[in-house]
């Protein structure tokens, strides 16, 4: 018997459903979890995925895919590039792993959550193929660092991160439990697929591949290319669902929905991908700036795609953009003082040349930025690294759980951006890092208000004892693996060239 | 005699930095203990200056005498530290 051709059969099984007899709508469809929002059933049935795929097809190829990731590992694996990679790189790996390999098996549960509860059955298929994504996203994502153990325990954070209260871990956990754990399907749909996934993870994972490229790791540059190829499918369950939200008169929830998620994946991205691509990546290696990057793959990009669904740009835009000077800038040093709280070696990325092309890629940095790495490295060059590291923890913001930050202004004293945005609720007060976080606070403070950072547990006693020995044992941190400079310091030598030759 | 946690932000820093300080400590104490978590550090020392404590919206500072207890700030308050020309 020959088989049918796939399209006299697609639109049947594409969309698989039937009307409950047994159970009430509400019953098989609660709406907690399913986000149904009033809309019928027959009106979800109009949800028309744009990207179409049958299980079959899905699993030959995928198995290509595999396939070729594997092999390039495998062939690579006795080029050892990790044994000579340069330092900033392996602190990128580190880095990314840790942050992203268990926010990925989160993402899985989100699908999953989408596959059984969305009322749209074309989302209920697209979402089954995305559970597997995430699932290979998160068991490669694993997978990979794992070989590396035996070098260093740095490489076992990839599964370990996400179980601590390290601050940047909690930052991540705290996005992803946001935007898709606490969340149901529709929200799910619009706030992982569509915001966070069509949004920002072609910065990480195409344009870090670019990087990856250029400096060699082919292994990682495939890795992450090849997971992109995942999400360009599964993250368009998003429009769909947005196009059917605004058909029935409900554009302002959808807004509300994206621009919460925007900010939110914003603010990660802000203290993982800004530092990789202007800081950790060797500077030879750099094919773009961080908000280069930014300006094509977001500013242009999304905010494009937020308007051809009928969209508004988030009320908060031209905040962002002026953020895009600063706040990465800002996560690096934070991340770079306070390196002994993250499980990577930061690289410094201020050297003298580093700095030529900061200033280059960011007007007036040397005279903001600058001046703070200029107190650091004349420090370090008087041999007082005591001066490098901290004595008392930031504030963090309760919202993102990153450092509240700003520019620290220009040397004639203008240009100081350092804002702390505070609200009093329920009894307590809580701190955030811009309005736009303490915005989104105000919108399901119910959602937020119990949430404890690190700052609130170490004024709580939680932290024993209450030093920086304790809050790094609190983060789950360990001698072996506390963040030290890349380079140790190796950076420096060119402004003590300088100096002599002045 | 009691610690209040304090939100500090120093002029010419990027950061907001926990500050632990005696309510019994004046304005100029507490200038200092702010200036050790970022001046030398990431902040360059201006000599001639002297340092003043305000709230991020006022724009008069608390004279350098005045105690922490009588300047009316509570837990988790954020405050400004400043470099100033001496009086």
């Amino acid at each position: 018997m020959s088989k049918l051709d796939r399209s006299e059969w697609y639109d049947l099984t594409r969309a698989t459903t039937w009307s409950p007899s047994y159970v009430t709508e509400e019953q098989l469809f609660p709406e907690s979890l399913s986000g149904g929002r009033g809309i019928p059933l027959e009106d979800w049935s109009t949800y028309d995925e744009p990207y179409k795929v049958t299980y079959p097809e899905y699993v030959s190829v995928q198995r290509e895919k595999d396939a070729g990731v594997y092999s390039v590992k495998a062939a690579l694996e006795r080029d050892k590039f990790v044994e000579r990679a340069e330092p900033g790189w392996l602190s990128i790996l580190q880095a990314h792993y840790g942050g992203i390999a268990l926010g990925e098996y989160a993402a899985s549960l989100g699908e999953a959550r989408m596959a059984r509860f969305a009322k749209a059955p074309g989302n209920r298929n697209m979402a089954t193929f995305g559970a597997l994504d995430e699932t290979r996203h998160g068991q490669i994502q694993l997978f990979f660092p794992h070989a590396n153990i035996k070098r260093s325990h740095r490489w076992d954070w990839a599964q370990k991160a996400l179980h601590t209260q390290e601050w940047a871990a909690t930052a991540s956990r705290s996005l992803f439990d946001d935007i898709i754990l606490a969340r149901d399907a529709v929200s799910i749909s619009i706030m992982l697929t569509f915001a966070f996934e069509t949004g920002f993870t072609n910065m990480q994972f195409l344009g870090l591949a670019a990087d990856a490229a250029e400096a060699g790791d082919h292994t990682f540059a495939s890795l992450i290319s090849s997971v992109q190829t995942d999400e360009a499918r599964h993250a368009q369950q998003g429009g769909p669902a947005l196009k059917i939200l605004i058909e029935h008169g409900k554009k302002d929830e959808a807004q509300r929905l994206v621009d919460i998620a925007f900010w939110r994946s914003w603010r990660l991205f802000s203290v993982l991908t800004g530092p990789m691509m202007d800081y950790y990546t060797p500077l030879a290696d750099r094919q773009q700036s961080f908000k280069e990057f930014m300006q094509e793959w977001i500013v242009d990009q999304f905010d494009r795609s937020i308007k051809d669904l009928g969209l508004d740009s988030p009320w908060y835009w031209d905040i962002f953009l002026r953020e895009l000077n600063d706040t990465h800038h800002g996560m690096h040093l934070g991340v770079w003082y306070w390196r002994p709280t993250v499980w990577w070696n930061p690289a410094a990325g201020a050297s003298v040349e580093e700095r030529d092309w900061l200033e280059e890629k960011y007007p007036g940095w040397n005279d903001t930025w600058g001046r703070c790495w200029d107190v650091i490295t004349d420090n370090a060059l008087r041999g007082r690294f005591d001066k490098t590291l901290p004595e008392t923890l930031p504030v963090v913001c309760a919202m993102n759980q990153l450092p509240i930050l700003g520019c620290p202004g220009k040397s004639d004293g203008t240009g100081w951006g350092l804002r702390t945005y505070t609200l009093e609720y329920g009894g307590r007060k809580y701190h955030f890092g811009s309005e736009v976080d303490r915005w989104i606070f105000e919108q399901e403070p119910h959602h937020y208000a119990g949430h404890k950072t690190l700052v609130d547990n170490f004024l709580e006693g939680a932290i024993q004892p209450a030093t920086l020995e304790g809050a790094l044992a609190f983060m789950g941190l360990t001698p072996e693996v506390f963040g030290e400079d890349a380079t140790d310091f190796a950076w420096i030598e060119g402004f003590r060239e300088l100096r002599k030759a002045s | 005699m009691a610690q209040i946690p304090l939100v500090a932000n120093f002029q010419g820093d990027f950061v907001s930095q926990l500050v632990a300080i005696d309510d019994s400590a004046t304005m100029a104490e507490l200038a200092g203990v702010c200036a050790s978590h970022s001046v030398n550090r990431r902040v360059a020392e201006q000599p001639g200056k002297t340092l003043a404590v305000k709230r991020p919206d006022d724009d008069a500072f608390w004279p350098a005498s005045t105690r922490v207890a009588d300047s009316g700030l509570t837990a988790m308050d954020v405050i400004e530290v400043h470099f100033v020309d001496p009086d």
